[in-house]
């Protein structure tokens, strides 16, 4: 009986079953025999118990998980600036031409010119040769880091921080963590579902992200409420279902402008430019 | 371009791997360092603090192993590194843990009178005591009730969570659980949940298990 202190001594331990096997062993043929150990045994498991109960599940307050990511989006920026990801590329390259890839816009935009109306304007993009300004919004021009970071959110796919796409659920979710009110868009062409949102950083200021997706494919729409006054300066411009629709083009993606209501929203997609321009030309604020 | 848009979805498979992995413990990270600095606010500082670091050193993270563990190494550090700046606190970690604890072995009316005490109201009163009673532990013993009575970690985890040695851990928590009982008892004596009873028994050596198995090996 000797042995009825050292059980007691380490019946944590035991619980916890951490005792090596022949200790182990010891300890259940003497809690077999020593009904005062068993109650010591037992109380240990009710006082377990007990803590657990007190300590509680603890849950993460919904900020810090906001918190955290746009954290993570200004380490990203930071990397980039630090020159991780800068080069410049233009999308006219031969390397190109293959239409291939998810990087490869550039070169399917001929078709555009049947479902899209050109305006005059510097810097129309549809013709597809080295148009002034096409690019430099990748070159570290005005509003360029801006539609970078749109092209970037876009292509790392995060995953959507709402439980269930509906308009409402979208737009409450943004409440109170961007200044301006966010009402998802409707599209009036082909089959275009909202599927997600997200709280992102562009640039320095908070900007909501929202998924679509486009007949399978990807599209990111992201509001702004104040956009640098360079974003729209040198970029293309077209004239699609009767809305005049500006876009940029960043690495290799198309990035159309729309402003609505004072507030500034950016597309980008997996789909091919005039699909995307004809999409966004249809895009209206929903009711 | 292709060595471009190889970094570009380089870093995006980067974020989206840690957002996969590292994410779901936020709840995980979150309690333990509230265990670690008690306040809601210096928990959320902490955490923030430590996931940040976590995405930057992302790389050094082996594919496969325990996430929760590597997350909660680095909560863990980053709370000692924090207040070891505090010249003062250099001792956040060590010593509180040498104050001596009885072996703690309660008379059977205590124990009998606390796990008896188990109606609605017993209950609040008995945790709010074990949390009042936890705010006195280092934080080092709070971190280790929490690890293994709520996160379930071995040992062995905690020990390498916590930068001690397996021995550290199985000594730490025991003294850990028996100055919560020693509290808990007093309190229960004093709101009439437990008659008072002085604690008869008193551990004889030996207390360590090699030791024991000695001695079970010399009886055999
Ligand atoms: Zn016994």
């Amino acid at each position: 009986m000797s042995s009825c202190s050292m059980v007691r001594r380490h019946a944590g331990t035991y619980l916890d079953g951490e005792l090596d096997p022949t200790t182990q062993l010891e300890f259940e043929e003497h809690l077999d025999g020593c009904a005062e150990c068993q109650e010591c045994v037992a109380f240990e498991v009710a006082f377990r118990e007990r803590v657990h109960e007190a300590l509680g599940d603890v849950q993460a307050p919904a900020s810090l998980k906001q918190r955290v990511l746009l954290d993570l989006d200004e380490a990203e920026v930071q990397h980039k600036r630090s020159g991780a990801l800068i080069r410049i590329w233009s999308p006219f390259s031969k390397a190109d031409d293959s239409g291939r890839g998810r990087f490869s816009r550039g070169s399917i935009l001929a078709a555009a010119a049947a479902a899209l109306l050109l305006f005059g304007g510097s810097a129309i993009g549809l013709g597809g040769s080295g148009t002034a300004g096409v690019d430099s919004a990748g070159l570290g021009l005005g509003g360029s880091s801006l539609l970078e970071d749109v092209v970037r959110l876009h292509s790392s796919a995060l995953p959507s921080d709402v439980p269930e796409a509906r308009q409402e659920t979208v737009a409450r979710y943004f409440q109170g963590k961007v200044r301006f009110p966010v009402r998802p868009m409707r599209f009036d062409c082909g089959n275009v579902r909202l599927v997600g949102a997200r709280l992102s950083n562009i640039r320095d200021r908070r900007a909501a992200a929202l998924y679509y997706d486009a007949n399978g494919q990807r599209v990111t729409m992201v509001v702004l409420d104040s956009p640098p006054p360079a974003l729209f300066s040198g970029a293309a411009r077209v004239l699609a279902r009767g809305h005049e629709v500006y876009y940029r083009d960043v690495h290799g993606y198309t990035v159309p402008i729309r402003r609505q209501h004072g507030l500034t929203y950016l597309f980008t997609g997996d789909l091919a430019r005039p699909a995307l321009l004809d999409l966004v030309a249809s895009a209206h604020v929903g009711r | 371009m292709t060595q471009k848009s190889a970094k570009f979805s380089d870093a995006a498979k980067r974020r989206r791997d840690f957002e996969r992995e590292a994410l779901p413990h936020l709840d995980s990270l979150y309690a333990a360092a509230l265990r670690l600095t008690r306040r809601p606010s210096d928990a959320e500082d902490l955490v923030q603090e430590s996931m940040l670091k976590a995405f930057r050193f992302w790389d050094s993270f082996e594919a496969g192993t325990n996430a929760r563990a590597w997350l909660l190494r680095i909560v863990t550090n980053t709370f000692i590194n924090r207040h070891r700046r505090k010249a003062r606190e250099r001792a956040v970690f060590d010593g509180v843990l040498a104050d001596p604890v009885g072996e703690g072995v309660m008379s059977r009316a205590a124990m009998r009178g606390l796990k008896n005490a188990d109606s609605e109201a017993d209950r609040r009163l008995l945790a709010g005591e074990i949390q009042a009673a936890m705010e006195k532990l280092a934080p080092q013993q709070r971190l280790m009730i929490q690890l293994s009575d709520m996160e379930g970690l071995t040992y062995k985890e905690i020990a390498n969570v916590v930068g001690c040695p397996v021995g550290t851990v199985m000594s730490g928590l025991h003294r850990a659980r028996k100055a919560l009982q020693k509290h808990l008892i007093a309190q229960a004596i004093e709101f009439g949940l437990v008659a008072p009873e002085p604690s008869t028994e008193v551990a004889p050596s030996p207390v360590s298990l090699e030791d024991f198995r000695r001695q079970k090996q010399a009886q055999s």
